[in-house]
C-alpha cells in the first residue's frame, strides 16, 4: 500500500511539472515571494453535514472540532449512540437496517464518503451516501434515518423540515453556488 | 438636516486627509464616515424582519449583535440596553445550545461596566462548555476589571498555550498594569501582525489601542501617527478622533484644533467622554461660560441611574465639584461598588470622605484599599489629598505623577501641582 | 516604560509604576465570529465533466447582503481538503487553500508532511492561485489544466429549518412546522470550490473526505 502511494506521489509530482512547463500562464505561480511558513492547529472540521448540531453536545463541542477522524470512533461512538436514544427512544433500526450501535459508530467517524464513479448523492433512494451534491435534501435524510424507523415512515411529523429546496438555483457551471444575495 | 450631515461628513474626510497629507501611500483606505453605520443600519433590518417573521434565537443574537455594534459607533445606550432585552427575549425562547448568546451578553455588560452580572453569564456560558477560549478570553477581561489577580493569572496561563491575538492582547493589558509599558507596546505590536489585512475591524482597534499606549510612553509623534492611521481605517472612529484631540490639548500643540476635531465628533454623535473633553479643554482656558453650558447638559444627558454603571467615573468627577450633590455622588458609589469594587472605586470614596470631612477614615482606607493596589494615576490623584499626614507618602506620589502629566492632562495636573509648578 | 523602585517608610518598599490602563481605554474586540467557522462541506461528481469532481468548503455563515462586503477570509487560517484512499480515515492527500493579498493559493493534492490536527502548508509545490472574488463582481475562477478553483462571496446553499429544529431539540414543539422556514435564505457564505479530475484523487473507486480549517500557531 504504502509504496503505490509513494509512486502515485511521484507521478502527482511529475503532472504537476509537466503543467509548470506546458503552460506559461499566471499559474502556478512561481515568481511571487510569499511566506507560507508556520505550523497550523485545527479548529474546525466537517465531514457530513449538521452532524455536529444534532450529536455533539455543546460541552464535547470544542473537542469534536478539533479531533482528527481516525480518533472520532472511540470518543464519540457512545455518547453519538446515548444522544440517538434520547432523541428517539423507540429507536429500533433504521431505513438503512442499522441498529443503534452500528448507526452512531458509523456517524461519530465524521467523514463524507464519496463514489469516483456514478452518481454522487447524500441519499436519493437508490445511492446511499455516494458524496453531497448541493441540492441533497441532508437534513430531511439525517431526520428519516434518527426518526423515521425501519421503513422511513415512523414519526411523520419528525422526519421533515419541510424546506426542501434552496432559496437561489444552482448553477450547471463552475463554481456551481448561486451569486451572493 | 440630510444635507448638512453629508457636508461635515465631507468636512471630515478632507480634515484627515490634511492630517495624512504626508502619509498617501496610506489614504487609499479611507472611506465615507457614514457607510459604516448605514451598513450596520441595513443589516438590522434585515435582521428584524426576519425575526418577526421567524422569530428564532439565532435571528434574536444576530439583531442584537448590530444593536451592540451600533453602540460601537455612536455610543448611544440605548442600543445596549435594546440588545439586552432582545437576548433576554431569546434567552426565553428555550434553552440555548451554544455559549455565544451568553458571551454576547457579557459584552454588553462589559460595555456599561457591570462586572459582577458580567461574571454570571460567563459562568453560564463555561458550563455549556463550547468555544471555551473565547470564554476564558473574557474571564479574563472581567476578572482583570475586577481587579482579582489570581483568577487573572490563571486565565491568562490557560489563554497562552493559544498564543494568539487575543492572548497577546491581553497580555499587553497585563503588562501594562504591572507597570511593563514597553513589555506591553511589544506584545500589543506582536498582536498587529497576527490580523488579516481584510480585518479593517481589527487593525482599527490596535492602531487606537497602540496609540493610546504610545502616548502613555510618552512617544507622542508615535501615538499621533497611529491614531491617523486607526482613522485611515474607519474614518467615523471617535475614540481615535478623541485621541488626537486629547494630544493635542494635552501636549499642548493645537487646543484650535482639538476643539475642532471635538466639534467634528459632536456634529454627528452625542458622546459623553467627547463632550467631558470639551468640558475639560474649555474650562483649563478660561471660557467658564461655555464650559458650564457643556458641562450642564452632559449632566442632564446622564442623570439616569441606567446610566450610572457606564459613566460612574465621569459623572463623579462632575458632581463632586459641588459638594451639595453629596447624595447622588453617594448612589454613583454604590452602584459602582456593586458593580467593581476595586482600588478605583475606593479611590474615589476616599475623596467623598474627604468632602464630607472625614479625614481619619479617608486616609484609612487610602492606605489599605488604594496605596499599593492599584498604579493608575487616575485614582492615586484623587487619594493624595488624604496623604497629607506623611510627607514621604504624600511627596512621593507627588513624585510619581509628575510622569503622568500627559495621562492626566493639563487640567488635572495643575489641580495637583497648582503654585508648585 | 515607567517602573520605580521607591521606599516609603521603613523597610516597606513599593514597585510604582505609573500608567492609565482600562479607565480611558476600550475593551477587547468581540470574540464572537470566527474566520474559521466551517459552515458546509460538499463533495460531487462535476456536472460539466463526469471525470472531474467538485469539492466546497463554505465558512463564516450567516452574513447578510450588507455585510457581504466587507466579510473576507483570514490570512492566518489554512483550509485544508483531506482525501483518505483506503479506509483508515487518516488523510493520504490534502488540498490546502490560504489567502494571500486578495488571492487564494491552492497546494496539493499532495501526500502531507505530516497528518493529524496541525499542518505545514505544502509549500514545496507550485500553487495554483485566483483572484478571490468581491462582493458584486462576477465570479472569477482559474482553470489550470483542468484543475479549476474559486474563492468568495456566495449564496448559502445549505436549507434548513434550524429554529424549528431547536424547538424539537428542547422540547419546545413536537414536530416540525410546514410550511418550514429556510433559517439561511437570503444570506451569504464565503465559499472556496475546487474541480479536479478524479484521476489526481488517487483511483480508487470510493474516498473518503473532510475538510479542516486550521489556525497559524
Amino acid at each position: 500500500m504504502k509504496n503505490i502511494k509513494i509512486i502515485y506521489s511521484l507521478c502527482l509530482l511529475v503532472t504537476l511539472s509537466l503543467f509548470t512547463i506546458s503552460c506559461s500562464d499566471d499559474n502556478p505561480d512561481t515568481g511571487v515571494e510569499l511566506d507560507f511558513s508556520g505550523t497550523f492547529a485545527q479548529r474546525d472540521q466537517m465531514g457530513r453535514p449538521a452532524i455536529n448540531t444534532v450529536f455533539v453536545s455543546s460541552a464535547d463541542k470544542d473537542v469534536f472540532n478539533r479531533a482528527t477522524p481516525s480518533t472520532m470512533g472511540g470518543l464519540f461512538s457512545q455518547k453519538f449512540q446515548d444522544r440517538l436514544l434520547a432523541l428517539n427512544p423507540g429507536y429500533t433500526t433504521n431505513a438503512l437496517g442499522l441498529d443503534a450501535a452500528t448507526f452512531t459508530s458509523v456517524l461519530a467517524t465524521d467523514i463524507l464518503s464519496v463514489a469516483t464513479s456514478g452518481k454522487t448523492t447524500f441519499f436519493d433512494g437508490t445511492n446511499v451516501l455516494t458524496g453531497r451534491a448541493l441540492d441533497d435534501d441532508v437534513i430531511d435524510v439525517e431526520l428519516i434515518l434518527i426518526f423515521g424507523g425501519p421503513d422511513g415512515s415512523s414519526n411523520p411529523g419528525l422526519t421533515s423540515d419541510n424546506v426542501s429546496a434552496n432559496d437561489k438555483t444552482f448553477s450547471s457551471s463552475f463554481p456551481y453556488l448561486a451569486s451572493p444575495w | 438636516m440630510k444635507k448638512s450631515i453629508i457636508i461635515s461628513g465631507l468636512f471630515i474626510f478632507m480634515m484627515i486627509n490634511n492630517l495624512l497629507a504626508n502619509k498617501d501611500h496610506l489614504v487609499h483606505h479611507l472611506y465615507n464616515p457614514y457607510l459604516q453605520e448605514s451598513m450596520i443600519q441595513e443589516e438590522l433590518s434585515f435582521w428584524k424582519s426576519k425575526m418577526i417573521s421567524n422569530p428564532t434565537q439565532v435571528y434574536y443574537q444576530k439583531y442584537a449583535a448590530c444593536l451592540t455594534k451600533l453602540y460601537g459607533v455612536n455610543a448611544d445606550l440605548e442600543y445596549l440596553f435594546e440588545a439586552e432585552d432582545i437576548l433576554d427575549m431569546a434567552l426565553g425562547l428555550h434553552p440555548p445550545q451554544s455559549s455565544s448568546i451568553y458571551r454576547s451578553m457579557v459584552q454588553i455588560k462589559i460595555k456599561q461596566h457591570r462586572f459582577c452580572e458580567a461574571l454570571e453569564d460567563l459562568l453560564l456560558a463555561e458550563k455549556l462548555g463550547d468555544n471555551l477560549n473565547l470564554t476564558n478570553a473574557m474571564f479574563f477581561d472581567v476578572y482583570f476589571e475586577l481587579g482579582k489577580d489570581d483568577q487573572v493569572q490563571y486565565y491568562l496561563d490557560i489563554l497562552s498555550h493559544e498564543n494568539d491575538f487575543d492572548y497577546l492582547i491581553r497580555l499587553a493589558r497585563w503588562h501594562d498594569s504591572e507597570g511593563r509599558l514597553s513589555d506591553a507596546i511589544l506584545k500589543l505590536e506582536e498582536a498587529k501582525l497576527m490580523i488579516s489585512d481584510s480585518d479593517i475591524g481589527k487593525m482599527n482597534w490596535i492602531y487606537s489601542n497602540l496609540a493610546d499606549f504610545y502616548g502613555h510612553d510618552g512617544q507622542i509623534d508615535k501615538a499621533f501617527e497611529y491614531y491617523k492611521i486607526a482613522l485611515q481605517m474607519n474614518s467615523s472612529d471617535w475614540y481615535s478622533l478623541k485621541g488626537l484631540a486629547w494630544v493635542m490639548y494635552s501636549d499642548n500643540r493645537d487646543v484650535v484644533y482639538a476643539i475642532e476635531i471635538l466639534n467634528e465628533i459632536s456634529s454627528r454623535y452625542f458622546i459623553p467622554v467627547v463632550e467631558n473633553l470639551r468640558y475639560e479643554i474649555l474650562s483649563n482656558f478660561g471660557e467658564s461660560e461655555k464650559a458650564s453650558m457643556v458641562k450642564e447638559k452632559l449632566i442632564a444627558k446622564l442623570d439616569h441611574e441606567s446610566y450610572f454603571s457606564s459613566y460612574s467615573g465621569l459623572l463623579f468627577d462632575l458632581l463632586i465639584e459641588d459638594p451639595s450633590n453629596f447624595a447622588i455622588l453617594n448612589n454613583i458609589l454604590a452602584i459602582e461598588k456593586f458593580n467593581r469594587e476595586s482600588p478605583e472605586y475606593y479611590a474615589k470614596y476616599v475623596q467623598l470622605l474627604l468632602i464630607s470631612g472625614n479625614e481619619v477614615q479617608a486616609r484609612h482606607i487610602a492606605h489599605s484599599e488604594v496605596l499599593d493596589k492599584t498604579f493608575e494615576p487616575d485614582a492615586l490623584r484623587r487619594i493624595l489629598p488624604a496623604m497629607d499626614d506623611n510627607a514621604n507618602v504624600y511627596n512621593f506620589l507627588l513624585e510619581q505623577l509628575k510622569e503622568a502629566k500627559f495621562e492626566l492632562g493639563p487640567q488635572k495636573y495643575k489641580i495637583i501641582y497648582g503654585d508648585l509648578i | 516604560m515607567k517602573l520605580f523602585k521607591f521606599s516609603i517608610g521603613i523597610g516597606l518598599i513599593a514597585v510604582l509604576s505609573i500608567l492609565m490602563t482600562s479607565a480611558d481605554h476600550i475593551d477587547s474586540p468581540a470574540v464572537t465570529s470566527m474566520p474559521t467557522d466551517i459552515t458546509d462541506y460538499y463533495a460531487f461528481s462535476s456536472p460539466e465533466n463526469s471525470s472531474n469532481m467538485v469539492f466546497v468548503a463554505n465558512l463564516s455563515g450567516l452574513l447578510t447582503p450588507a455585510n457581504t462586503t466587507s466579510a473576507g477570509f483570514d490570512e492566518n487560517v489554512l483550509i485544508e481538503f483531506n482525501i483518505d484512499n483506503d479506509g483508515d480515515n487518516v488523510e493520504d492527500l490534502v488540498i490546502q487553500a490560504i489567502p494571500r493579498d486578495g488571492k487564494m493559493y491552492f497546494f496539493g493534492p499532495v501526500a502531507p508532511s505530516q497528518t493529524g490536527t496541525s499542518s505545514q502548508v505544502q509549500s514545496g509545490n507550485d500553487p495554483i492561485s485566483v483572484d478571490i472574488t468581491q462582493y458584486g463582481e462576477s465570479a472569477k475562477m482559474t482553470n489550470f489544466g483542468g484543475f479549476k478553483v474559486f474563492a468568495g462571496p456566495r449564496d448559502d446553499p445549505f436549507f434548513f429549518d434550524l429554529g424549528a429544529y431547536m424547538d424539537v431539540l428542547t422540547g419546545n414543539a413536537g414536530g416540525f412546522s410546514d410550511p418550514g422556514t429556510d433559517t439561511f435564505a437570503g444570506t451569504n457564505v464565503l465559499s472556496v470550490v475546487i474541480e479536479l479530475p478524479k484521476s489526481m484523487l488517487g483511483n480508487t473507486a470510493s474516498l473518503s473526505t473532510w475538510v479542516e480549517s486550521k489556525v497559524k500557531s
